[in-house]
């Protein structure tokens, strides 16, 4: 049979049933955006993540005692951390987290040399001064900021970082160390944690250990590895929660199964008939099939750009929020990170739909014409 | 060479109450080349004959020979390249009610792997002979029953079948029409096609048009005057 007639006819068919195709467009391209979204988001979040920990140090030190974290001793941490072989520019880090009205920001202290976190471009901001991440919002028309903290600070906004200086400085602000300090109720003596880089990446947790004999006070000293290990399971297991969280996924699949299966009976009298005029058991299966991916090929990719868009353009990540409990920055999509999610997409969703239709046009063909005309095929 | 039934027997209306076979034992020949005509009572299973003798049911014993060839004992997948040869016209006509004339007839067609002018050609020809012509685009719905039993002739004639089975294809028509279908059958038949023809139509029977009869009733087929 010539593959031209094939397709009009298929297609003549699928307009004879214009409104059950309808419904089984619907059906497939919600369930495909439903089971995508999830997918896409996954990968999201974890490339969106993964970029942030590429900016973090290799090991962090903290002082843990009986109520949590305390503030480190700086002189004495770096001393320690220095008589470890393998480690490499330990240093202090003055950071948390402070109010900002409703908001919480992550304050970060700058000394006279500021490691990566500035643009080319900007100066290190001075006592008093802020430089804020394109995430922090300020009022209308007003260069100032006020952070509460242990204290209240009342900083002049220098300028706000841009989108491209990077995802770690979204929701942050940097400012001079000793007001950080104020805000943090750090005293000058004293730093936030411990960071040190490894000469040999592939040393870190050995060294993570040694690390952690090194210094006569408790210490909870934790890796990026570690972290990445841990954040991969949290998202994860979010993302599976979030998959259950789509039942209605679930009802759609039976609706499109229950659909093709009316669809299924009421077309075997048509096919009977067909039969009848000369067509072959194989031709009715190319239709049958053809006329499947007619309408199931366009629903799947209509399914597949609904997942985009709700990844990319919901406005203000409520997709991710609700998924991942996500509220970083907003989240990377690269193209090599969409092969796995289309991939998984395709054999959970596209590949049962083709399989259920072969295996009820299959079912269907095998009869004898009369008994597919009379309705008594099954 | 013929299209033979030999014991053929069908016993799928068998009731609980003891009745026989539809079609119990029977036997018969039809040439091809010829016209063959059908007749009997309303129920005594016509049509079913003509199904089984296209292909389109299994019977429960004895066998449908075409030539050598024992199709009924095919499987599905050689049964279905063969009914290509035949060409049916139901009782019921089974017509797709939303598809146009010129659809229906382009149905056949479609998997014979002719290109679309070619079955364009020969869709508006059978559309032509069976007085249909002007009608091409009407959705088969709006046409009278006369107009729609011939375009379920047409639908088996239109690819120039081999084996020509028609189940009271006069029914539904006027004198004219139907003396004029019966000279297409003729024709057909003069062209070397096996024609069966189903009826109990008194017009078809008169005037001694076709020789070759058979009679079926009480399940049973016998040779007619």
């Amino acid at each position: 049979m010539r593959a031209g007639p094939l397709f009009q006819w298929s297609g003549r068919d699928l307009g004879r049933h214009r409104i059950k195709a309808a419904l089984v467009f619907l059906a497939l391209s919600t369930l495909t955006a439903m089971v995508a979204t999830v997918l896409l988001l996954n990968q999201a979040v974890a490339l969106t993540f993964g970029r942030l920990l590429d900016h973090s140090p290799a090991i962090i030190v903290r002082q843990v005692g009986g109520g949590g974290w305390l503030p480190l001793p700086a002189e004495d941490a770096l001393s320690a951390a220095r008589a470890v072989p393998g480690v490499v520019q330990p240093r202090i880090r003055i950071w948390g987290v402070v109010n900002h009205g409703d908001q919480a920001v992550t304050i970060v202290g700058l000394g006279q040399q500021p490691r990566g976190l500035l643009p080319d471009g900007f100066q290190s901001p001075g006592r008093g001064e802020a430089l804020i991440g394109p995430g922090v919002t300020t009022a209308t028309g007003e260069a100032r900021i006020l952070l509460t903290g242990q204290q209240a600070v009342d900083l002049f906004v220098r300028g706000q970082l841009p989108p491209s200086a990077g995802m770690a400085v979204h929701d942050l602000v940097l400012l001079h160390v000793d007001d950080a300090r104020t805000l943090l109720g750090l005293r000058p003596d004293q730093a936030s944690d411990l960071a040190v880089e490894v000469f040999h990446p592939e040393e870190a947790e050995s060294l993570a250990n040694v690390l952690k004999q090194a210094f006569p006070w408790p210490v909870q000293v934790t890796t990026r590895s570690a972290v990445r290990k841990a954040y991969a399971a949290h998202f994860s297991a979010r993302g599976g929660a979030g998959l259950l969280s789509f039942m209605p996924a679930l009802l759609a699949l039976v609706l499109l199964i229950v659909a093709l299966g009316a669809w299924g009976l009421q077309l075997e009298p048509d096919m009977g008939l067909m039969k009848a005029m000369g067509w072959t058991s194989g031709d009715l299966l190319r239709l049958h099939l053809t006329r499947a991916a007619l309408m199931g090929f366009p629903a799947f990719v209509a399914g597949l750009m609904g997942a985009w868009i709700l990844c990319v353009f919901a406005p203000g990540n409520w997709v991710t929020r609700f998924l991942f409990e996500w509220s970083g920055p907003p989240l990377e999509l690269s193209s090599q990170g969409l092969v796995v999610p289309l991939a998984l997409t395709t054999v959970v969703v596209f590949f049962p739909y083709l399989a259920a239709n072969f295996w009820s046009g299959w079912r269907t063909v095998q009869a004898d014409p009369m008994a597919l005309i009379q309705g008594r095929a099954r | 060479m013929m299209l033979t039934c030999r014991n053929l027997t069908l016993a799928w209306h068998q009731t609980t109450s003891g009745a026989g076979p539809l079609l119990d034992a029977v036997n018969g020949s039809f040439d091809y080349g010829r016209a063959t005509l059908v007749t009997g009572p309303t129920g005594s299973g016509k049509s079913t004959l003509l199904h089984l003798m296209g292909g389109l049911l299994q019977p429960t014993s004895g066998e449908v020979v075409d030539g050598d060839d024992p199709i009924s004992r095919w499987t599905t997948d050689h049964r279905d390249r063969w009914r290509r040869k035949v060409g049916i016209c139901f009782q019921g006509l089974h017509l797709m009610p939303e598809l146009s004339v010129r659809d229906t007839l382009l149905q056949p067609m479609i998997p014979r792997n002719m290109g679309w002018q070619a079955m364009f050609d020969l869709a508006n020809g059978a559309a032509s002979r069976l007085d249909l012509a002007g009608l091409e685009e009407v959705p088969v719905q709006h046409l009278s029953g006369g107009q729609q039993q011939r375009v379920a002739i047409a639908r088996a004639m239109v690819h120039a079948p081999e084996i020509l089975l028609l189940d009271e294809p006069t029914a539904f028509q006027d004198d004219d029409h139907a003396r004029r279908l019966m000279d297409l059958f003729d024709r057909s038949a003069d062209d070397g096609v096996c024609v069966v023809i189903s009826s109990h139509d008194p017009r078809l029977r008169q005037g001694g048009r076709y020789p070759a009869r058979y009679q079926l009733s009480g399940g049973c087929l016998a040779v007619s005057a």
